[in-house]
């Protein structure tokens, strides 16, 4: 089993299969460019520094992908592909303990960065999910979101809305 | 581990970029190795050789995004840091009335939202405003819980960036269009619809432009479930351009039906039967009894539509039953209330195709599958 070390932005390294780095499209192009996949070369003496992502939050990636190892990988997005997006079990009960907090997010913008689709994808639907029935001060209050608006740009926005209530 | 190389800035810990090349000497072992790669170098790269401690991530922890914050060595960013195109992306994934009240939260999010396409909608309707239409209501309509409905009235379309914006990569299950248009609102309602993916596509019109803007919105299309079109009335520089419109048709996966005038023949009909799942034709047709055999042939086949009503004249029937082989075939009389009708049955695949004709020689025709049950 060949190990690619991935090394996080406060210097922790991480041993990884090598299949799994095939659901991240960044990786994968560094792995091809490097020639790490070549017979004569010393994979594990040549670390991946991914400068954006931090050790915690690169483990849950490696995490997720372990999970998620032999699933397609999403190429592109699929135009014709209508159907709405929803989030197996497993996934939702791996975001839901840090939904509200930084965690999530930073596994979002690491999932983004790392180019691995389907976990974007999730964790995005996993947030939107967030949102299903909530008033736009609740999600203010569960997101932390300040309130920029006038006392009066928001009773427009109120009226404006009304339709949805 | 570090090894200038000509010209080029090299920092004890850094990277050494040269250009459309790297050139790099890591530290390995005692020994050391220079490797020259023709690429852009990756980002972050550099060059020390990696720490010698390891982190074992099955056996750390259990599954599961912790909520302790003190797990994370640095703390985190808000929603608000999230970069646009994640936050788009996180907008494409609500449903109208969330994505309403997410605008309501905050300015950026009220301005990113209006921007972000991919809305989602159960109905959009193009049509003429009746008299109980609540024109105030035109352009967003939500009704009930889940349905989020959209209608579209032609003063709508006086601003069409507007509208093709609003409407920039919808999801959309039924398009439905009716009423008759002129050339100006047939332009308009392309380009309107020109990104919107729909499931179902109704157009009640049997207009010249509303003909040419269903074919022009059909066309190439991919994940059409059903599609219910009007094709009578043509005028006769039209027929060709219809029946290319008709076998350039993409696979309808439930069913396709089409209303016509002399437009559907033998070409046409096995098409339609090969690219949709149910077809229904209503209306005159020029088919023949060789047309009949073939498209039934598919049907007990199982090679195309499962499904498939025509309405033919009555000699093209009665040919149709003459050429059949009866060791593979039986033929039955039976009679819905007093109306008389024939059952004729595949025996190998247990396919039949029932009939019953008027007083005017047309006979209405049904071809199935056995124990197939309609999504007409």
């Amino acid at each position: 089993m060949v190990l690619i070390t991935l090394v996080s932005s406060d210097e922790q390294n991480f041993p990884v299969e090598r299949e799994l780095l095939k659901q991240s499209g960044t990786i994968e192009t560094l792995i091809v460019n490097m020639n790490l996949d070549d017979e004569d070369t010393d994979a594990a003496a040549m670390p991946i520094p991914l400068p954006n992502v931090k050790g915690d939050v690169l483990e849950k990636v490696i995490q997720w992908m372990e999970h998620h190892k032999g699933d397609p990988v999403k190429e592109g997005d699929n135009e014709d592909n209508n159907a709405e997006i929803v989030v197996p079990q497993w996934d939702d009960d791996f975001f839901k303990p840090a939904m509200y907090g930084s965690k999530h997010l930073e596994l979002t913008v690491a999932a983004s960065y790392l180019d691995i689709k389907n976990l974007l994808t999730l964790s995005c639907k996993a947030i939107s999910n967030t949102f299903k029935g909530k008033t736009g001060p609740q999600i203010r209050e569960e997101w932390g979101v300040p309130n920029e608006f006038t006392p009066e740009e928001e009773e427009a926005i109120r009226k404006e809305n009304e339709w949805s209530e | 581990g570090i090894m200038p190389t000509s010209g080029l800035f090299c920092a004890e810990d850094d990277i050494t970029v040269s250009g459309q090349s790297i050139v790099w000497d890591r530290g390995r072992e005692e020994v050391g190795e220079t490797r020259t790669v023709d690429l852009p170098p990756p980002p972050g790269l550099f060059l020390s050789p990696p720490p010698r401690t390891f982190v074992n991530v099955s056996s750390k922890r259990s599954f599961g995004l912790t909520g302790n914050e003190d797990d994370y060595a640095v703390s985190g960013i808000s929603f608000n840091d999230l970069p646009n195109e994640l936050l788009t992306k996180i907008i494409e994934e609500l449903s109208l009335v969330d994505r309403a009240s997410l605008a309501a939260t905050n300015k950026h999010f009220g301005e990113l939202q209006r921007k972000t396409g991919y809305r989602r909608f159960d109905l959009i309707t193009f049509g003429p405003i009746y008299g109980d239409d609540d024109v105030d209501k035109k352009f967003l309509v939500s009704e009930g819980d889940n349905m989020q409905h959209l209608n579209i009235y032609p003063n709508d379309l006086s601003s069409i960036e507007d509208v093709s914006s609003y409407l920039n990569q919808a999801i959309v299950e039924t398009l439905w269009i009716e009423g008759s248009i002129d050339q100006e609102t047939e332009r308009k309602l392309s380009i309107a619809f020109k990104t919107v993916k729909f499931q179902k596509l109704h157009v009640f019109s049997d207009n010249k432009y509303c003909r040419r803007l269903a074919s022009v919105l059909v066309k190439g299309r991919k994940g059409i479930k059903k599609l219910n079109m009007s094709w009578c009335n043509l005028e006769n520089n039209e027929i060709e351009e219809a029946k290319k419109a008709l076998v350039t048709l993409p696979p309808i996966t439930e069913s396709c039906t089409i209303h016509s005038k002399n437009l559907i023949d033998d070409e046409i009909l096995v098409h339609l039967v090969r690219k949709s799942k149910e077809t229904s034709l209503c209306g005159t047709m020029t088919l023949t009894a060789q047309g009949l055999a073939r498209a039934f042939e598919m049907v007990y086949a199982s090679q195309g539509a499962n499904k498939l009503g025509v309405c033919v004249a009555s000699t093209v029937i009665l040919e149709f039953i003459r050429h059949l082989d009866p060791r593979n075939f039986s033929v039955e009389n039976r009679f819905f209330y007093v109306i008389p009708w024939k059952n004729i049955t595949h025996l190998k695949s247990g396919a039949k195709i029932s009939y019953d004709c008027n007083s005017n020689g047309l006979c209405h025709v049904t071809m199935q599958l056995k124990n197939e049950k309609s999504v007409l």
